[in-house]
């Protein structure tokens, strides 16, 4: 049984404030953008798959079927983001891939770490590659960063959401009570926390 | 509030029935304890640990095909911990010392359990 991914999303844009979210404004600069942004699908790809096969915790998670196969992920990915809308399903995927990572092995710190990546390798191509003006790749990045915090909070989170819903279901505790024994656990450790 | 003193009555009669008990208590099965007599102890602990084995006890009767929950110990050398469901909404804990008399205990128990889940699922 899992976490209600409508819910998960709505969880964390309630806990994001604004200024740290992803803006319609954001989206729609980044729409406005995306035939140029386009071109750097393969730049993206072969990177970001370049690095989880040469590292052995993640190459493991990857070793089924062909490099072209796992690569979809990231394009369908990218051009879903670029197409937008950045609507509640766009969210509720994302929630979806929290999911997902749980099942097949992805852990936070890897999905987080390939976040920087592509934050880095974003931010070399926009001037090195597209040879955007500096004011709008800046604006881009501006973007991208909101992006990156709001897609990280929601996978992240539905990670989290998704594992205690299971061990809930399988254990035939509510989520209160898991809760509680959390507060209390964390009551008796520490006498300031006890609320 | 008159439920809370109903089962304090309960909670009182079954520890004079059965004086080898340390502890009763009714809890929700979120954790949340409602009412609690106890020697010593941590009453939020031990109500969060009987709705733990409820929830837990639920899922091996459904999942060997056991029916509906009724009760479930958990036994040291030095003592027991008998876990019995009373209800949709609430589980009643009891500790003895070991060596206690374990007849008595779940008949005093069982039926206190029956007394609880009436006053809770009349709310
Ligand atoms: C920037 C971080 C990441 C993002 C945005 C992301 C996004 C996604 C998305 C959108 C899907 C679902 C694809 C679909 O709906 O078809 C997915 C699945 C998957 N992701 Fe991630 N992911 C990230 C990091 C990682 C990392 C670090 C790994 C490490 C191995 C990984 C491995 C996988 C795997 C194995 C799947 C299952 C789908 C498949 O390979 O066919 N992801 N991810």
């Amino acid at each position: 049984m899992a976490a209600s991914f409508t819910g998960v999303s709505e969880a964390v844009f309630a806990h994001l404030p604004p200024a740290a979210r992803f803006s319609s404004e954001d989206g729609a600069f980044l729409t406005g953008h995306a035939s140029a942004l386009a071109l750097l699908e393969d730049h993206l790809t072969a990177g970001f798959y370049d690095i989880l096969f040469a590292h052995s915790e993640t190459a493991r998670i990857l070793s089924g079927g062909e490099r072209s196969e796992r690569e979809m992920a990231l394009r369908r990915w990218w051009r879903r983001t670029l197409e937008g809308p950045f609507d509640a399903h766009y969210w509720e995927w994302q929630a979806a891939v929290g999911l997902i990572h749980v099942r097949v092995g992805v852990t936070n710190p890897m999905m987080i770490g390939m976040w920087g990546w592509i934050l880095n390798a974003l931010q070399g191509a926009l001037v090195g590659k597209l040879n955007l003006p500096p004011q709008d790749a800046d604006r881009m990045m501006e973007a991208f960063h909101r992006l990156a915090a709001t897609v990280q909070a929601v996978i992240a989170e539905s990670y989290l959401q998704n594992y205690l819903a299971v061990l809930a279901n399988s254990t035939g505790m509510s989520p209160e009570l898991i809760h509680r024994l959390v507060a209390v656990e964390l009551a008796g450790l520490d006498p300031s926390a006890q609320g | 509030m008159a439920a809370a003193d109903d089962l304090n009555t309960i909670l009182g009669r079954l520890r004079a029935s059965v004086p080898e008990l340390s502890a009763a208590l009714v809890a929700t099965t979120d954790g949340l304890p409602i009412a609690h007599s106890m020697n010593a102890g941590d009453a939020n602990r031990l109500a969060a640990m009987a709705a733990t084995a409820l929830g837990l006890g639920r899922r091996i009767c459904e999942t060997y095909g056991g029916g509906e929950f009724r009760e479930t110990s958990v036994s040291g050398d030095q003592g027991q911990m008998y876990i019995y469901s009373a209800g949709s909404k609430a589980v009643l804990g009891v500790v003895a010392r070991s060596g206690a008399n374990v007849g008595l205990i779940h008949l005093e128990a069982r039926d206190a359990a029956s007394q609880v889940s009436q006053i809770l699922e009349r709310r």
